[in-house]
């Protein structure tokens, strides 16, 4: 089954980071999904959000572990996942990132 | 920032400030930062979260809250300013019309207004009546009946006599159904009073003892007695009573001689003389004062009836609460609980608040306020060498009470020698307004010593003085600790009568001071 543009963008990352880079260098990150591409991920971009994409670099977070606060004997572990870092053309914004909506 | 000003009636000034849009978001944008320092938002360190982040994040409402925080914190001084309002309290906010942009509503209190009238042209007359040495006898008696020695009489009972015997007692001529037993079989004692000296408040009636003049032991003597229609206890008014009275023994009080042995005994005295010498010294001095204080209270009176006084509400709320800590520190000393206090005497808080604690609270407030113009208005000011007395005086006290390490360690030390030189200057300005008002009030002569720009200065020298000796004292703690208990060798005799502190704390309120007590009682 062909996976939808809502599939491949699973949800924004909103960080101090994220946040920089959105306000200062025109780049939105999202987490994706994890077999998406570059070229998936900048079809369902530029569907989604009606924008222009001009580039888009992908990189997998790998998953890592730690031990809990509660119990230190016990592992805790987030999962691996894909985060895309979508540059926009000039002029193009997101508004979801700025608090409007 | 627009502010409208409406000065009322009650000398409260209303302000309505009105902020534009501009000037808020500044405030909220300071907020939000502020806002973000003390949480933690996912992805972001403290304080480093944006401003629509945050506000996604804990919604608008929160945001103005603390906004309006930061506003009145650094506004209010700058609104009193422009406004041009020295207020005497603190402002209350009594509305918030609308939110953003603010529109808020204050109450500030104001100075008090006090209009003193025509205070210099009061007269009263000065009349110290003389005193009468008789009092110094009536006290050396006094003291030799308290220090007798009770020995059995071998004769019927006379003046001075102690009488033990068992009093039964029933009222005459009731209606049917009624008790008519006073009291059966008590035993009682009584001193057989001198003539004239008998005291209105004996039992069972005026003037009882001297009916047992003469009596022996065994003697069975039966009396009795009209009461008048007016009598003090409404259960005996009109009623006749007869009284059985079985003596059972007659005995006499041995009053020590008044010698040299005897007045060793009632302190550092080498010979009667002496003894007499202070008490009827003391005694005087007493007398002189307590008219002193009558005569100035009676003046301070007819003032406060001649002027016009106009505070805000606020502060007669700040006395009551005054007057409520007293009475409540006041029955912690009896062991009492002010519910307890309240349910004995079946009153309501709020009806115990109206009745009772507002009249006080007023008069006490309206007669400091009073007070304070008068220095004002005289240009009073801090006469040093007595304020050094009084401090001496006060540590005295203070070490006499035993209380002085506790009230050290309690208070801390800088907080401890503010209070004492609080304490000073309270007395030194009440005695010298006393002075004052005296001259005044007989018309005498008053020294015109103070220039205009004196009496402008007047209040801040007065605080700078002040902090200047309570460093002072701080540093000379030490020493005048061991001043105070230098002090006690010279002035032993003297202090035996002296008020304790916390009664003197304030000599002209001492008349409403008095209302309290009435008020425990």
């Amino acid at each position: 089954m062909k996976k939808s543009v809502f599939d491949i963008i699973r949800r924004p990352i909103v960080t101090e980071k994220s946040n920089y880079q959105s306000s200062y260098l025109n780049q939105y990150v999202f987490e994706v999904d994890l077999d998406a591409t570059k070229t998936s991920v900048k079809d369902a971009i530029e569907t989604i959000f009606d924008v222009k994409v001009e580039r888009v670099n992908v990189m997998i977070v790998p998953a890592k572990q730690s031990r809990s606060m509660r119990n230190r004997r016990m592992r805790t572990r987030s999962s691996a996942y894909k985060k895309a870092i979508v540059t926009l053309a000039e002029g193009e914004r997101i508004p979801i990132f700025e608090g409007v909506e | 920032m627009k502010i409208e000003k409406t000065i009322q009636e009650d000398r409260q000034a209303k302000l309505e400030v009105e902020y534009t849009q501009q000037e808020f978001e500044g405030y909220k944008r300071r907020a939000a930062k502020k806002i973000s320092k003390n949480s933690k938002i996912p992805g972001f360190r403290p304080g480093k979260a944006p401003y629509n982040i945050i506000l996604n994040h804990y919604g608008e409402g929160a945001i103005i809250q603390e906004a309006l925080d930061i506003l009145l914190d650094d506004d209010y001084a700058k609104m009193l300013d422009e406004a041009d309002i020295q207020p005497s309290g603190s402002g209350n906010l009594e509305t918030i019309e609308s939110y953003d942009p603010p529109k808020l509503v204050f109450m500030i209190p104001l100075e008090p207004e006090i209009d003193l009238g025509e205070y210099r042209e009061i007269r009263k007359d000065f009349e110290l009546e003389e005193f009468d040495t008789k009092q110094v006898d009536a006290f050396i008696d006094k003291m030799r009946r308290n220090a007798a020695t009770i020995v059995p009489a071998d004769h019927p009972a006379g003046e001075g006599d102690l009488v033990y015997f068992n009093l039964s007692g029933e009222f005459l001529n009731l209606e049917e159904g009624e008790d008519t037993t006073i009291t059966d079989k008590t035993p009682q004692q009584v001193v057989i009073a001198e003539e004239g000296e008998a005291s209105e408040h004996e039992w069972p009636y005026p003037g009882f003892s001297r009916e047992l003049i003469g009596v022996e032991a065994g003697e069975t003597k039966e009396l009795q007695h009209q009461y008048p229609e007016d009598y003090v206890d409404e259960e005996f008014q009109g009623k006749t009573a007869v009284f059985t009275v079985e003596v059972q023994s007659v005995k006499e009080l041995e009053l020590p001689e008044l010698d040299e042995e005897f007045v060793q005994t009632l302190g550092e005295y080498e010979t009667p003389e002496d003894f007499r010498k202070s008490v009827e010294e003391r005694m005087r001095a007493d007398h002189e004062e307590s008219y002193n204080q009558d005569y100035v209270n009676t003046i301070l009176d007819e003032i406060t009836e001649n002027a016009s006084i106009n505070y805000p509400p606020q502060m007669l709320e700040h006395e009551e609460e005054h007057v409520l800590e007293d009475i409540k520190s006041r029955l912690e000393e009896q062991k009492m609980d002010y519910e307890t206090y309240l349910r004995l005497r079946s009153i309501e808080e709020d009806a115990f608040i109206e009745q009772e604690i507002r009249p006080a609270a007023k008069q006490r407030l309206e007669r400091s306020l009073i007070v304070d113009k008068l220095i004002e208005a005289e240009g009073l000011k801090l006469d040093e060498e007595m304020f050094n007395n009084h401090i001496n005086k006060v540590m005295t006290e203070i070490y006499y009470s035993g209380n002085l390490e506790d009230m050290q360690k309690q208070m801390g030390k800088e907080e401890f020698s503010r209070a004492i030189s609080m304490e000073g200057f309270n007395r030194t300005m009440n005695t010298q307004i006393q002075e004052r008002l005296k001259l005044i009030g007989t018309g005498q002569p008053i020294p015109e010593e103070s220039d205009d720009d004196a009496e402008d200065t007047q209040e801040s020298e007065t605080v700078e003085e002040l902090t200047e000796i309570s460093e002072d004292i701080e540093d000379a703690q030490e020493d005048s600790v061991s001043e105070a208990s230098d002090a006690i060798v010279d002035e032993e005799s003297e202090v035996t009568e002296e008020t304790p502190l916390s009664e003197e704390m304030n000599e002209v309120e001492e008349e409403s001071s008095e209302e309290d007590e009435k008020i425990i009682n």
